[in-house]
Formats: C-alpha cells, structure tokens, sequence
C-alpha cells in the first residue's frame, strides 16, 4: 500500500500553482495519472522516487515511511525499491542494451535471461541505443526497470512517442509484466483507451489537485457527479499537510 | 647548427603537468557549476572565466606580486614562486583554467536530466553516475578541453616571461625560446623553432576537428 502526502510548489508553461495531492495505491493495482500538461503527473512520479524533494510531504509504502518531512525523514532514491521508465526512455547512449539491463539489475543471469525473452530483446542485446527504435527503446527501458526488481514501477508516459501498432503490443507487455512480478504500477497517460485498457483505477490531476478518481470505465460513463476527492477525510494521513503547517 | 631542445621539453613537460592537475580540477569545477543551485555560482562563473579576457600581461603582474617576497606565501611558508618551473605551473593552471573547464561544464549542462536521474533510480551513487554515466557521455567534450589546454600550454608567452621569466633549462619555455633567438638576429632558429610550433598547432587543431566531426556523426561519445 502506498500512502502519499505531497506538497510542492511547482511553475510549469501554464503559470505557476500549488501541487497539493493525497491518495493510496493499494499493492498490486495499476494507477493511471491523466490531466492537462503541467498539472503535476510527472512531478508526482519524481517526488514518489525522491528524485524531487517537496515542502511538505508524507510517504508510506507498506511498512516503510519514505518521506516524512515534519520527522525530516527522507529516503534518497537508490533506496526506494523502484523501477522508473522515463518519457525519453533515458538509456545509456554508451551502452549497448545489454548493459543497461545489468547496470543496476537486482539478480542473476537467470532472471535477466528471463526478461530478455519477455521484452523481446534477445537479438538486440549487443546493440547501442542509437540504433533502436522507439518501440525498441521503450521495451529497454522497461525492462532495466523490472530488473531492478522494484515494489512500484513508475511509467511517464512510456507510449507516447509511439505508432498505434507498437502502442498496443506494448501495452500487453506492461501489462504482463505488471502481473507477471507483482508490480504496483503508477502510469502517466494522455490517452484515453490506454487508460480504459490498462488501468484499474485512474487519478484525473487539474492544476496540482486530484479532481476525480475511480475505476476509468466508471469515470468517463458518470460524467454528470465527478467522484469527490479525497474519498474519505477520516483517514487522518490522507489530510493535506499544510493545513498542519499554516 | 646547435639545436638547444631544452624549451621544447620544458614546454611539454609544463603543458602535460597543467592538463594533468587541471583535468581533476576542471572536472569537480565543471559539475559544480554545471549542477550547482548556489546564488553565488554567477560570480564564481566569472571569476574561473576571467583569463579568457584578461591580458596575459595582467595575470603576470598579479602573479609576480603574489611570488613576490613581501607577500604571506613567502613568509609563513617559505616558499618562493617567482622564477622558478613551480610557479610557471601555478600560474599555468590558473591561466588555463576556462579551457579545461568551459567544454566540460557545457558538456554536462546539455546532457539529458533523465540519464543521471535513471541512474539514481537504479541505485548510483553521484560519484557512480558520474563516472559511469555522465563522463562517458561527455568523452569529446573533455578531450577538446585536453586538447585546447595542452595547444594553449604551449604557446603561452605572457604570463610566462613575467613569472618564469627566461632563465635557459629552467623557465625558458619554447615561445620565449623564438622570442630570444629573433631577439639575438638568429633567424634561422627562430624559423626552425617557429616551424615545429607551427606544424605542432596545426597537428592539434586537425586532431581536435577530427574528434568534433566523429562526435557530430556519433561515432564516439
């Protein structure tokens, strides 16, 4: 179970705004994170990786509290167990896709075998990333990020750059890695059948604020009641942390 | 005719010294600045850059001053830079420090965010992700840098006559050599020593045009 608190100030092409988000993620489910550009998504991502550090903020997965800014607890992130596929992908350029799996990869040869074989790169392996596609690319970077071993995998729009023939063969492959390694899966999206496809839940951001939340095929159908955010203000850590601080 | 190679060597030995100790330095200026979030990181920008612009003729004169006897370098420890090969290198070092440091900080502020944060994710350390990331990444950048620093070395004559002054086998580097020998009517040293910092600078510039064209079609970095 992820619980996450976050506050952070954030300036993005749209003006600046206050990102003020509180949700859980319960384990195993895949999240899907949709709204506008500079709402929030990717920033999210970074801030539950500890790649961006914010004012406030309270961060639980499972027994574990990542973050907790009051107690000035703060998990760097090569100790938070995740995978995180970046929207440019971020490999290597002066590593073949070989030595980017291993680079930071949890486990022995077996495993990385394994996902070779999953992600269909097998015949690429020696290959540097200049000469792949971007399907190529993607299903590198997803699987340096599986080797890692992770409890939550954190995907930034990994299909975006993508034809729609690639796009939907890649979405079974998260998805069968998602099931496959009992990930907890948070995905960036802008596309609405992706989400419908892929997410057990969805998490709808409009300038720093969760807005909606629910399962997607609930969400686009009931269009006249959005679900109010946070469902349930009993859970005292769900409680934006400003009104703690201000 | 009697060939003196001594400048030669001094030259070289002086310019390999100063590429050595400002490949280290450059590469830790170069990151600061390239990732530093300090507000004071303007001035300190100008001041590394501040050789590109100031007379050689200046930077000598400060130097001299601070060699000089008078000074707290002299008294509390005892050491005297002025004229000798130790202080040349200082101010080597010091003179060259923009050559070395410029490509490499431009080098690292022009590569992806993404690639050190992947790094991270995947359990680096900064000093892993800087050694096996980013410095593979910016492999020409860092030679243009050794090449740029080492061609400069070289042919410097400024700073040099005032610090090192010209004292043969010691400080006497190449181009103070040619400025010695036209000095003393001795054309056809003068020509010879000229010619071989000629053909040398030419050699260098071809080496460093050849790394930026294989960069440019990414056949390395």
């Amino acid at each position: 179970m992820i619980v996450f608190n976050a506050e952070k100030k954030i300036i993005s092409q749209s003006g600046g705004c206050l990102l003020s988000l509180q949700f859980e993620v319960k384990n195993r489910e895949l999240v899907c994170l949709s709204g506008d550009s500079g709402t929030g998504k990717t920033m999210l991502l970074k801030i539950l990786s500890g790649l961006v550090k914010p004012e406030n903020a309270f961060i639980q997965v499972n027994d574990h509290v990542w973050q907790d800014t009051r107690n000035r607890i703060f998990l760097p992130p090569q100790k938070r167990n995740i995978g995180f596929v970046f929207q440019d992908y971020a490999l290597f350029p002066h590593m073949s896709v070989e030595e980017n799996l291993k680079f930071g990869m949890r486990g022995d040869k077996k495993t990385l075998e394994a996902v070779l074989e999953i992600m269909d790169l097998n015949k690429l392996r020696n290959l540097k990333p200049v000469y792949l596609s971007g399907g190529q690319k993607q299903r590198t970077a997803l699987a340096r990020a599986v080797l890692r071993k992770p409890e939550i995998l954190l995907l930034d729009e990994p299909l975006s750059a993508l034809d729609m023939k690639m796009r939907l063969r890649l979405q079974e492959k998260i998805l069968e890695i998602h099931r496959e390694f009992s990930l907890t899966t948070l995905m960036v999206s802008h596309s609405l059948k992706e989400i419908m496809k892929m997410g057990d839940r969805v998490l709808i951001l409009k300038n720093g604020k969760i807005v909606r939340t629910g399962k997607p095929e609930k969400i686009w159908k009931r269009k006249k009641k959005p679900i109010p955010f946070p469902p349930s203000e009993s859970n005292p850590r769900l409680i934006p942390l400003s009104s703690h601080f201000y | 005719m009697d060939i003196d190679l001594s400048p030669f060597l001094i030259s070289f030995k002086l310019a390999f010294l100063t590429v050595l100790i400002l490949f280290f330095i450059g590469m830790a200026l170069g990151y600061f600045l390239a990732f530093s979030k300090s507000k004071l990181k303007p001035v300190f920008e100008t001041l590394l850059n501040m050789p590109m612009i100031l007379p050689p003729s200046v930077l000598g004169f400060y130097f001299l001053v601070l060699f000089s006897p008078d000074t707290f370098i002299n008294r509390f420890f005892h050491l005297s830079f002025a004229f000798t090969f130790e202080g040349l290198l200082i101010a080597s070092v010091l003179f060259n420090l923009p050559f070395m440091i410029q490509p490499v900080y431009s080098a690292l502020k022009n590569l992806p965010e993404s690639l050190s944060e992947a790094s991270y994710t995947l359990g680096k350390s900064k000093w892993a992700t800087f050694i096996h990331v980013l410095l593979p990444n910016i492999k020409p950048s860092v030679l243009s840098g050794i090449v740029m620093t080492f061609a400069h070395t070289v042919g410097e004559f400024g700073v040099v006559l005032m610090i090192g002054g010209n004292i043969p086998g010691k400080t006497r580097t190449i181009s103070i050599a040619i400025y010695n020998e036209m000095e003393s009517l001795n054309y056809t040293k003068a020509h010879l020593y000229s010619g071989i910092l000629l053909v040398f600078s030419f050699a260098i510039l071809l080496i460093l045009y050849l790394i930026n064209q294989k960069k440019s079609r990414g056949e390395i970095g």
